[in-house]
């Protein structure tokens, strides 16, 4: 393997390892805008320049690699390249660099939604000049409307291509173009051919300023108020890694919600999903805003469903349960609600000598993303629930057979309802859920759940990985965790169940659940006290 | 004799006529207090008082909602909601919703300091007063509203501030100048 030495540390590089990711591999950050680990090199930027002796000219780190020397040859002796990423010769090309890109740059920094992660900001804090030079009037491009839910701020724009990139070899559909040449160069899509497909979200990930702006998050606040939290999207059971952007408001006294998540942006996992999600995750709250919240506990008066306390919603549902035998009460648990909840209400039908089953994921359209570009082609799968495998792991069930299951019994306890067909309703039907549908208005008790933001937990993937999201916001209304509600039930029926918080029912998981023997309790919930769902029963 | 050393002591006509007569020089001194509210007091133009949200030519809040002054304002006490301000408009965005808890503020005029657009500044309003807490919530309006009485009462400030903001309009900074094929691009 060649041997680099890059400023005064010895590396060796692979055969094929660019100089940039060598650096990066021993911790030495050399800046970039066109590159992306994911994407085709172009080295169009020339940001990422550094100064390599011997060589002619500085060269792009990101697309250069270094061949052996023969013995002779090497430099000092042993090196195959001598490599400087922070000399005066490298700074001062980056400092002209970054002149050029802020010629027609029109430094709106005050509107742009980029402000605060925006790569030209950083650089040109760190390495750029403190005034600009030029004189003449600048060319202010007007911004272009590229499809439903994209902006193109054509005169922030530094042209480094990676949104194009991303449409010719992630998407593949190839909308965006770049057109014109030189000084006027500008992306654009073809006319009557938006950017319109179920990977568009990422453009606007990918784009290192503030030109690509996603028209449902512009203007929602500025990102250095927002708190980022790791999670999973519960749309598929492909499990993306997510980041969930918060903000808290609380300023002032507002008429306004006081805690919201703000966007959702994928989090690198190369064995999921790569660096992408798709957009049906991304804008998975929005489509959510659309469905009613159950915010209250409901109990059914007469032939509607009238709010009630929390308390008296409780006793009801104890009320029907011990009414009637522990054989004619079913237990059904959910593929949207997560492996703890799944767990607990298994521990619970055990216990209780009852029915036990699993409701039915929602099953759509599988959409796939391939291109010869790219290695790892990008599925969203048919099965539109999160944990499916897992909540199937977690009861020791091998499928649903909910009709079956509920044909018999008298009182059925659902966790989740996400449009369940039933059959026929049982006599008592107690639901715990988060939006109102079809099942919900069957219901004679209806418990508010806590979304996936609102609790934490752990989802089982199509592939059997078990991924961990984390709690971003507090629960809505008067709703709470599903863990919660199934203990403070189990209680009512004489099971003494203590849990301090989620991570202890993963902690009693994982013991009793064979398939997670394996499982780290530690890099699951590495906070485990910190996760503040603390209840007492 | 519990205190003293005489009889003349004890009758303190001494200290007395000592205390008279401080009294007596204050009498021909520079008088130091006002008579509030008939009398006022002229405030330097640095003073920091009431905010106002300042106007531009076309009389539109100048505020392109940025946050910045709420993102340095040490006592938390701005909150901006930011709106679009139409495609065709010159603005791209401006606050929707804008308000100063007046009560929360400590005046240290960070805000100012903060603002890159000129749009908030202080003023020397400090006479305060409102029957709720509510009440000294300023909204965008109310802001506003005292830029347009603070211009009345000093219009050579109002200049000053304009002028300033025409020689930065003026430089190649801010320009909009569209080139020749950027017309063609009409929403999709």
């Amino acid at each position: 393997m060649p041997l680099v030495k890059i400023d005064s540390q010895e590396v060796e590089i692979g055969k094929n390892e660019t100089v940039f990711n060598a650096a990066k591999r021993v911790g030495i950050d050399i800046p970039f805008y066109c590159y992306h680990p994911g994407l085709k090199i172009v080295a169009s930027c020339r940001m990422c320049l550094v100064d390599m002796v011997g060589a002619p000219k500085l060269v792009p780190a990101c697309s250069t690699t270094v061949p052996e020397l023969p013995e002779a040859k090497k430099i000092e002796g042993k090196f195959d390249a001598v490599i400087f990423t922070d000399n005066e010769k490298v700074k001062t090309a980056r400092r002209a660099v970054l002149e050029f890109l802020l010629l027609n740059h029109p430094i709106d920094c005050p509107i742009c939604d980029k402000a605060g992660e925006c790569k030209l900001q950083d650089y040109s804090f760190e390495h750029g000049n403190d005034a600009s030079r030029f004189v003449e009037i600048k060319r202010v491009p007007q911004k272009k409307d590229l499809g439903p839910s994209i902006f193109l701020y054509t005169s922030r724009c530094i042209m480094c291509s990676r949104c194009v990139r991303f449409t010719e070899e992630i998407s593949g559909t190839e909308e965006l173009k770049v057109t014109y040449r030189g000084w006027h160069a500008e992306i654009d899509v073809a006319p009557e051919k938006p950017l319109n497909n179920k990977m568009m979200g990422n453009v606007v990930d990918l784009c290192p300023v503030g030109c690509l702006i996603d028209k449902h998050e512009r203007f929602e606040g500025r990102v250095w108020n927002f708190v980022h939290t790791d999670s999973i999207c519960p749309g598929c059971s492909k499990g993306c890694n997510t980041t969930l952007d918060t903000m808290k408001h609380q300023k002032l006294n507002l008429e306004e919600l006081v805690d919201q998540v703000y966007r959702i942006r994928p989090r690198e996992n190369m064995t999921v999903n790569q660096w992408w999600i798709c957009d049906d995750g991304r804008y998975h709250l929005e489509t959510d805003k659309k469905k009613t919240r159950i915010m209250v506990p409901h109990v059914k008066q007469g032939s509607k469903l009238a709010e009630v306390s929390w308390a008296e919603a409780l006793s009801v549902s104890l009320q029907k349960i011990k009414a009637v035998s522990t054989k004619e009460v079913a237990l059904i648990g959910s593929p949207y609600a997560s492996n703890e909840e799944n767990y607990l209400l298994g521990k619970l039908a055990r216990l209780l000598g009852t029915g036990l089953d699993v409701s039915k994921p929602i099953y759509g359209d599988t959409q796939t993303f391939k291109t010869d570009k790219n290695p790892y082609p990008f599925t969203i799968e048919s099965e539109k629930a999160p944990n499916y495998r897992g909540a199937k792991t977690t009861l020791s069930l091998t499928d649903s057979q909910l009709d079956k299951t509920i044909a018999d019994k008298k009182v059925v306890i659902m966790l989740g309802s996400h449009n369940v067909e039933l059959k026929s309703k049982p006599e008592t039907l107690i639901v715990i859920g988060s939006f109102e549908d079809a099942v919900t208005a069957q219901a004679d008790v209806l418990l508010p759940a806590a979304l996936f933001t609102e609790t934490s937990g752990t989802y089982t993937n199509k592939d059997g990985a078990v991924q961990k999201f984390n709690r971003a916001i507090n629960a809505l209304g008067e709703s709470k965790a599903i863990w919660q509600i199934l203990v403070e039930l189990a209680s009512g029926l004489g099971q003494s169940w203590y849990y301090e918080n989620v991570g202890d029912v993963a902690k009693e998981m994982i013991e009793n659940v064979n398939a997670y023997k394996t499982l780290e309790l530690d890099k699951l919930y590495p906070q485990f006290s910190t996760l503040n769902e603390q209840m007492v029963v | 004799m519990p205190r003293g050393k005489n009889w003349v002591d004890l009758t303190y006509i001494i200290p007395v006529m000592k205390g008279l007569a401080i009294t007596l020089q204050h009498l021909f001194k520079r008088k130091l207090v006002l008579k509030y509210p008939e009398e006022k007091k002229v405030l330097p133009p640095n003073y920091r008082g009431l905010h106002m949200l300042t106007r531009d030519e076309k009389g539109r809040e100048k505020c392109v909602a940025c946050e910045m002054c709420s993102t340095a304002c040490p006592a938390d006490c701005i909150r901006i909601v930011a709106g679009d301000g139409g495609w065709d408009d010159s603005r791209e965005k401006h606050p929707v919703a804008f308000e100063i808890d007046e009560l929360r503020c400590i005046y240290c005029g960070m805000c100012v300091e903060a603002c890159p657009e000129d749009a908030i500044d202080m003023t020397d309003m400090h006479n305060l007063a409102d029957y709720t807490r509510q009440d000294f919530i300023y909204n965008k309006e109310r802001l506003l509203g005292v830029y347009d009485e603070y211009i009345k009462r000093h219009p050579d400030r109002a200049k000053r501030r304009d002028g300033q903001y025409k020689a930065m309009k003026n430089s190649s900074y801010f320009t909009v100048n569209d080139v020749h094929h950027a017309n063609q691009h009409s929403s999709h």
